[in-house]
C-alpha cells in the first residue's frame, strides 16, 4: 500500500531527526532572542511560531503513538508512562500559551487615591488584548481608596499594599479589598493586582499670563532612594520639573521641589507647599492642590491559566516517573536502577566538545571590556545629564553618573551659579572618542569635544555675557561601582583652546574654597 | 564578634573540614586504603555542621533565604551539592571518587562566595512569595544533581580515554557510570523543571504573566532544552558514552551560565538575584 501524503507527513513529524531539529531551533531561538540586539522580536517571528507549531504537531503524534503502544503492551514498569506524561504536559503548556495569545488580555492603568475607574474598557490606559478577543473590561467600578507603602531606610521598597473598593452596578455596598504585592483580587473573570510602581502625584494648577489654566496630575516616578520625579508642560511653553521625597514610613509628602524652565532658561527653582501659590516671573502662577499617592494597577485575563499549571504538573510528574522508577542489573552494593536505554557503539561526533568551545567563546565575548561605542555612550550620558543639571540648577540629576569626588565638585559649582542667580546653557556640538583604556575597575576615556556656552539669568532667561564656542581634549576617569561606571574625575588632556573670551562671571570661581578648577574656561574641570 | 564574623568563622571551618575530607578520600582511593573511605566521608559530613550553622546565622541576620547576594547564593549552592553527594555516597561508598570532583567545586564556590561583598540587601516585596522559596530551592537541588552528573562524566571520560589507576579500576564499568550520569541528569531535570514551573507561577502572581521571555527565564528554558536534546539524541541516535559525557559537561556549562553568569550580563527581572 502506498503511503498517502498525510502518512508521509506524520512519519516525518515523528522522525527523530525532525524532533531533535525542532528542539534545537527553539533552543537557538532562545539564544538569539537574548544575545542579539532587538532579539525579543525572534519570539514573535513567523519562523519561531511555525517551529513551535511543528513541535506541537510532533508531540501530538508522539503522544498518540505512545498511548497506542502502552495500551498494547501494558508495561508493568512505571518509567514508560513517564515519557507519555511529559509529552502530554508539554502539549498542554503549548496549548495553554496559544489560548492565552488568542483569548487572554492584559491592561494597565495608573490610578490615584480617591480616583474611580468606571466599568469600561476605556478606563484602562494600556490594553494588550489577545488576537481573537476584545480589550479588558471590569464589570465593577474600581476605586483606589488608599496606598500604604513602606520603604527601608536605604530607600528600597519594603511593602506596598492598596485598598480597593469595587462596586457593581446593582450592588448596594461596595466590596472592599486589600491587595499587597504578589496577591490579587478577582472581578468578573479579571484578576486585579499591583506591581511595585507607585509614587506621589502632584496635583498642579498652572495659570499662564494669558489666563489659560492647566490642571494636571503629575505622577512622580521613583528615581532613586526616597526621591520621586516628574515633569509637566505649562500653558505658555514653560516646563515644570517636580521632585518629592517620600519618607520610609510612607507618609504623603507635604511639599514639592519645583523648577520652571522656558526653553533653556531657568525661571524658578524652589520648594512649593500644598495650596501655596507660586508667582512666576513670567506673570503666571502655579499651585499644588494636593499630593496623593498613585499606583499602577494591572488587570489580567487568562482563560487557560489552570491548563498551563496542569501542564507543568504533568511534566514534573512525568520526569519524576521517567527517572525514578527504573530497574536494571545488580552490581556492587545494591541494584543499579539506572537502566537508561543502552548506548550504542557509534563513534558520534563529539558534539559536546564543540558546544563547550562555543560556550567558552560566548563566555569570553560577554566578559570583554568596554568598547569605544560604550565609552562614547558613557561620556555622552554624563555630559547630557551634567548640561541639564547646570541648565536647571539641579545637581541631583547627575547622581546616577558621578562618583563622590565629581559629585562634590559639581555640587559646589552648580550651587555657586544658583547663588549668583545664573544658570549655564551649554550644548555639545561634537564628540570624538580618541581612546578608551580599561584596567580592572577604572576606565579612562580620552575625547575631543566642542561645546557652545551661554549664561542666563535665572527668572528672566536673559543672556549674561557673551556666547562662546570652545574645543577641548578631555580625559574622563570612570570607576566601576557594582555594575555601573561612574565618573570619578575629569581633566584636560591638553590645555584648552577658547574661540571667544570667557564670560566675566567666570572669575567668581576663584572664590570657591575646596574646588580647584579652571578659572578661564566654562568647562569646569579640576586641573591636574 | 559581629554576626558576619561568626558566619565567616563557621564558613571557614566548613571549608577546612571539606578540604580534610577531600584529602582523606584522595588518600583512601589513591593509596588503596578503602577502609579509610568512610572516615573521610564522615569528615566531609562534619563540615556540613558549621556550614549549616553559618547559613542559619545568615538567615537570622538578613531575614530571608539565600536568594540575593553572591555570598549567600554560592554558599547555599555548595551546601546542597555536598548534601546530595553525601546522601549518594553513604548509600554507595564505592563511588567516592565522585567526591573528588564535587567537593573541590563546592569548596571553590564557598571560597569565592566568601571573598564577595557580604553586605545584606533589603528584600523587595515581589520576592516575598512561597513560590520563590520553591523556585530557589529546586534550582539549587538541580545544580547539585547536575554537578554530580559532571563528576560521573569526568570518570566516564577518563575510563573512555583508557586511563588506568586503582581509583578508576575500583569504579564500576563505564556503562554503569554512564547510566548513573544520565540518572543524575534525570533528577536534575526534575528539579530544573520544578524551578521553571515555580518561577512561572510566581511571575504570574507578581507580573500577571507566567512567561515573558526575560533573558534569565529564556536561558533557563535554553538549559532545559539543552538537556532534552542530549537525552533525546542519546536515545534516538544511540550516542556513545564519550559523546554523552561531553554533552553533559556542555549542558552543565549552560546551567552555570544561566544561574551564575548571565544575571550579570543582561538586564533582567532577576536583577535582585546574585548581586
Amino acid at each position: 500500500m502506498q503511503a498517502t501524503p498525510f502518512h508521509r507527513l506524520k512519519r516525518s513529524l515523528r522522525s527523530p531527526a525532525i524532533i531533535v531539529a525542532e528542539i534545537v531551533v527553539i533552543m537557538l531561538a532562545g539564544v538569539a532572542g537574548t544575545l542579539l540586539p532587538q532579539g525579543s522580536q525572534v519570539f514573535r517571528s513567523g519562523w519561531f511560531l511555525g517551529t513551535v507549531a511543528l513541535a506541537f504537531a510532533s508531540l501530538l503524534i508522539v503522544v498518540m503513538d505512545q498511548c497506542r503502544n502502552l495500551c498494547r503492551t501494558r508495561p508493568r514498569q512505571f518509567a514508560p508512562y513517564g515519557g507519555l506524561l511529559i509529552h502530554v504536559g508539554l502539549l498542554l503548556v503549548i496549548f495553554a500559551a496559544a489560548l492565552n495569545a488568542l483569548f487572554g488580555a492584559q491592561a494597565v492603568v495608573d490610578v490615584m487615591e480617591g480616583e474611580t475607574l468606571p466599568p469600561t474598557s476605556a478606563a484602562w490606559a494600556f490594553q494588550k488584548p489577545g488576537a481573537w478577543v476584545g480589550p479588558i473590561r471590569v464589570n465593577d467600578s474600581v476605586m483606589l481608596e488608599s496606598v500604604d507603602a513602606r520603604r527601608y531606610p536605604s530607600g528600597d521598597l519594603q511593602n506596598l499594599t492598596v485598598r480597593l473598593s469595587l462596586a457593581g452596578a446593582n450592588e448596594g455596598v461596595p466590596r472592599r479589598e486589600v491587595i499587597p504585592v504578589n496577591q490579587s483580587v478577582e472581578s468578573s473573570g479579571v484578576r486585579l493586582f499591583v506591581g511595585s510602581d507607585y509614587g506621589p502625584a502632584s496635583l498642579v494648577e498652572w495659570s499662564g499670563p494669558s489666563a489659560k489654566t492647566v490642571r494636571t496630575a503629575v505622577l512622580l516616578k521613583h528615581e532613586s532612594g526616597t526621591r520621586f520625579e516628574g515633569e509637566l508642560a505649562g500653558p505658555d511653553g514653560e516646563r515644570a520639573y517636580l521632585r518629592a521625597e517620600v519618607n520610609p514610613n510612607g507618609n504623603r509628602p507635604a511639599r514639592v521641589e519645583v523648577r520652571v524652565m522656558k526653553e533653556s532658561s531657568l525661571l524658578f527653582a524652589g520648594v512649593v507647599r500644598i495650596d501655596e501659590p507660586l508667582r512666576l516671573p513670567s506673570g503666571g502662577s502655579l499651585i499644588v492642590r494636593g499630593i496623593p499617592f498613585w499606583v499602577r494597577l494591572h488587570a489580567s485575563r487568562d482563560p487557560a491559566l489552570w491548563v498551563i499549571y496542569l501542564g507543568f504538573a504533568l511534566v514534573i510528574l512525568g520526569v519524576t516517573v521517567r527517572f525514578a522508577f527504573l530497574s536494571g542489573p545488580r552490581v556492587e552494593h545494591g541494584p543499579v536502577r539506572a537502566s537508561i536505554p543502552l548506548t550504542g557503539d557509534k563513534k558520534g561526533v563529539p558534539v559536546g566538545v564543540m558546544l563547550i568551545a562555543l560556550l567558552c567563546v560566548l563566555g569570553l565575548t560577554s566578559c570583554k571590556g568596554v568598547s569605544r561605542t560604550q565609552a562614547r555612550q558613557l561620556v555622552e550620558r554624563y555630559n547630557t545629564l551634567v548640561s541639564e543639571a547646570y541648565r536647571r540648577g539641579d545637581v541631583k540629576l547627575v547622581d546616577s553618573v558621578v562618583g563622590p569626588n565629581e559629585g562634590r565638585k559639581l555640587t559646589g559649582l552648580i550651587g555657586v551659579r544658583l547663588d549668583m542667580g545664573i544658570s549655564l546653557d551649554s550644548k555639545m556640538l561634537s564628540l570624538e572618542v580618541l581612546d578608551a583604556k580599561q584596567t580592572k575597575d577604572e576606565l579612562r576615556v580620552r575625547t575631543r569635544e566642542r561645546w557652545s556656552y551661554c549664561d542666563r539669568r535665572i527668572g528672566t532667561g536673559e543672556q549674561v555675557g557673551e556666547k562662546s564656542e570652545d574645543a577641548y581634549e578631555m580625559n574622563y576617569f570612570f570607576k566601576r561601582l557594582e555594575k555601573n561606571w561612574l565618573v570619578d574625575r575629569i581633566e584636560f588632556a591638553i590645555p584648552p583652546k577658547f574661540e571667544h573670551p570667557p564670560a566675566t562671571w567666570a572669575v567668581a570661581h576663584s572664590q570657591m574654597s575646596g574646588n580647584n578648577h579652571e578659572k578661564s574656561g566654562k568647562k569646569e574641570v579640576a586641573t591636574p | 564578634m559581629s554576626s558576619f564574623a561568626w558566619e565567616a568563622t563557621f564558613h571557614w571551618s566548613a571549608v577546612a573540614l571539606y578540604i580534610a575530607g577531600i584529602v582523606g578520600i584522595a588518600y583512601a582511593e589513591f593509596f588503596n586504603h578503602p577502609g579509610k573511605r568512610m572516615g573521610a566521608l564522615w569528615l566531609a559530613a562534619a563540615g556540613l555542621l558549621p556550614h549549616t550553622v553559618a547559613l542559619v546565622l545568615r538567615y537570622i541576620h538578613v531575614g530571608h533565604g539565600p536568594y540575593m547576594m553572591k555570598y549567600e547564593v554560592l554558599s547555599s549552592n555548595a551546601w546542597i551539592a555536598v548534601v546530595l553527594l553525601l546522601l549518594f555516597l553513604f548509600r554507595r561508598p564505592g563511588w567516592s571518587p565522585l567526591a573528588l570532583v564535587v567537593l573541590p567545586v563546592s569548596v571553590l564556590m564557598l571560597g569565592f562566595g566568601l571573598f564577595t561583598n557580604p553586605e545584606a540587601r533589603d528584600l523587595p516585596p515581589t520576592l516575598r512569595s512561597m513560590w520563590l522559596v520553591f523556585h530557589v530551592l529546586f534550582n539549587k537541588l538541580a545544580v547539585g544533581a547536575f554537578l554530580l552528573s559532571v563528576a560521573a562524566a569526568v570518570i566516564v571520560l577518563r575510563k573512555q580515554a583508557g586511563a588506568s589507576s586503582r581509583l578508576l579500576n575500583r569504579m564500576p564499568d563505564v556503562e554503569i557510570v554512564e547510566a548513573y550520569m544520565v540518572r543524575f541528569i534525570g533528577f536534575g531535570m526534575v528539579f530544573w523543571t520544578t524551578t521553571i514551573a515555580a518561577g512561572a507561577i510566581w511571575a504570574n502572581q507578581s507580573w500577571g504573566r507566567y512567561w515573558g521571555w526575560d533573558p534569565i527565564e529564556t536561558w533557563s528554558l535554553v538549559t532545559w532544552l539543552g538537556y532534552v536534546i542530549l537525552l533525546h539524541a542519546r536515545l534516538f541516535f544511540r550516542l556513545n558514552a564519550r559523546s554523552t559525557a561531553w554533552g553533559t559537561m556542555a549542558c552543565f556549562i549552560l546551567s552555570v551560565l544561566t544561574i551564575l553568569v548571565f544575571p550579570f550580563v543582561f538586564p533582567s527581572m532577576h536583577s535582585a538575584y546574585f548581586q
